[in-house]
């Protein structure tokens, strides 16, 4: 009698260990899938390639002011030798505007207009290191201007 | 002996979890390498799909900017009314049977609107209004919510003003 009472709480012993074995593999494939299905909730699409930084420049240069279009202004911004001019006030205003409007959350840029010695850039140049560049936009006058998209 | 036989069983049983713990961390490791391999096939795939497919929406003479033949990289705010009007409404649809379908099957897209976010514009459908200098969304096709959006900025030309403002192209579609 006492020998089959060791058998039964031997083998339920067992049982037990094996219960838990089980529950322990179940909690971390659960924990396993939730960060899976965790991570894989985004259904925005960011592409490598440069051709938003490209439509983005295109459409930055070409959108108009008044009776003025952006590329006037930051002509007439560097013309003036770029930051701090107050001719570049505008010009600086409006495409922290622009960028603000289009630009994902996560994304940062680094706008910059030369001509000769003078630069115009936008502030957050130091954030954007390594991105998608524009195709560099060179106007009449040896003026150029480029666009670097980083995320 | 039957206390043994416990103690065994035991030592078994933390050599067989140690062992499963072992074997889920490498697991775990295994299938990271593996996702990174899948996400990059993916990324591939979706730079493909929606390089050629917003090149190729950019660049339909239904919606882009062009004067007397020479085209400009820009869409025409006139046209993205007009092409919305004859993709959505009823009419066309039983007139020129599968004029949505043709779009879909063509560019597999299962939504497209062009956003005006720059300058400031009212708020409400560029379709259905009267002054649609005072709206900011242009719905072009429309067949079903869901699906991977990508967005991308454009340059949007009002001919009768003269003007450029700034929007973006919302494409929705999915990966066949």
């Amino acid at each position: 009698m006492d020998l089959f009472r060791k058998n039964v709480h031997g083998k339920r012993g067992q049982a037990e260990i094996f219960g838990l074995i089980i529950i322990v593999v179940l909690l971390i494939f659960a924990f396993l899938f939730f960060v899976k299905v965790k991570q894989d909730d985004s259904s925005n699409v960011v592409l490598r390639s440069n051709f938003r930084a490209n439509n983005l420049m295109n459409a930055i240069m070409n959108v108009n002011f008044g009776d003025d279009d952006m590329k006037e202004l930051l002509k007439k911004c560097l013309d003036k030798g770029g930051r701090p001019a107050p001719e570049c006030n505008v010009p600086n205003d409006e495409l922290t505007k622009i960028f603000e409007k289009t630009l994902l959350e996560f994304e940062k840029f680094e706008f910059k207009g030369t001509k000769g010695g003078a630069e115009f850039t936008l502030p957050q140049i130091s954030d954007c290191l390594e991105g998608i560049t524009a195709s560099p936009v060179r106007l009449r006058g040896n003026y150029m201007f480029t666009l670097k998209l980083c995320s | 002996m039957n206390k043994k036989g416990q103690l065994e069983i035991g030592i078994t049983m933390m050599i067989l979890l140690v062992f499963l713990i072992l074997l889920i961390i490498s697991l775990i490791v295994y299938f990271q390498f593996t996702y990174q391999g899948i996400k990059e096939t993916r990324q591939e795939i979706l730079d493909e799909k929606f390089s050629t497919l917003v090149n190729t929406i950019t660049g339909l003479p239904e919606l882009k900017c062009s004067t007397r033949g020479a085209e400009r990289e820009c869409l025409d705010a006139e046209r993205l009314v007009a092409f919305g009007k004859v993709v959505n409404n009823v009419a066309n649809i039983n007139t020129y049977r599968g004029i949505k379908d043709n779009y879909l099957e063509e560019f597999g897209v299962n939504r497209l609107d062009v956003e005006v976010v720059y300058p400031d514009v009212g708020v409400g459908d560029c379709n259905q209004g009267e002054y649609r200098e005072s709206c900011e969304n242009f719905n072009l096709i429309s067949f079903k919510n869901t699906g991977l959006k990508y967005t991308t900025p454009v340059s949007v030309y009002y001919p009768d003003e003269n003007k450029y403002k700034i929007g973006k192209l919302i494409v929705t579609a999915e990966i066949n």
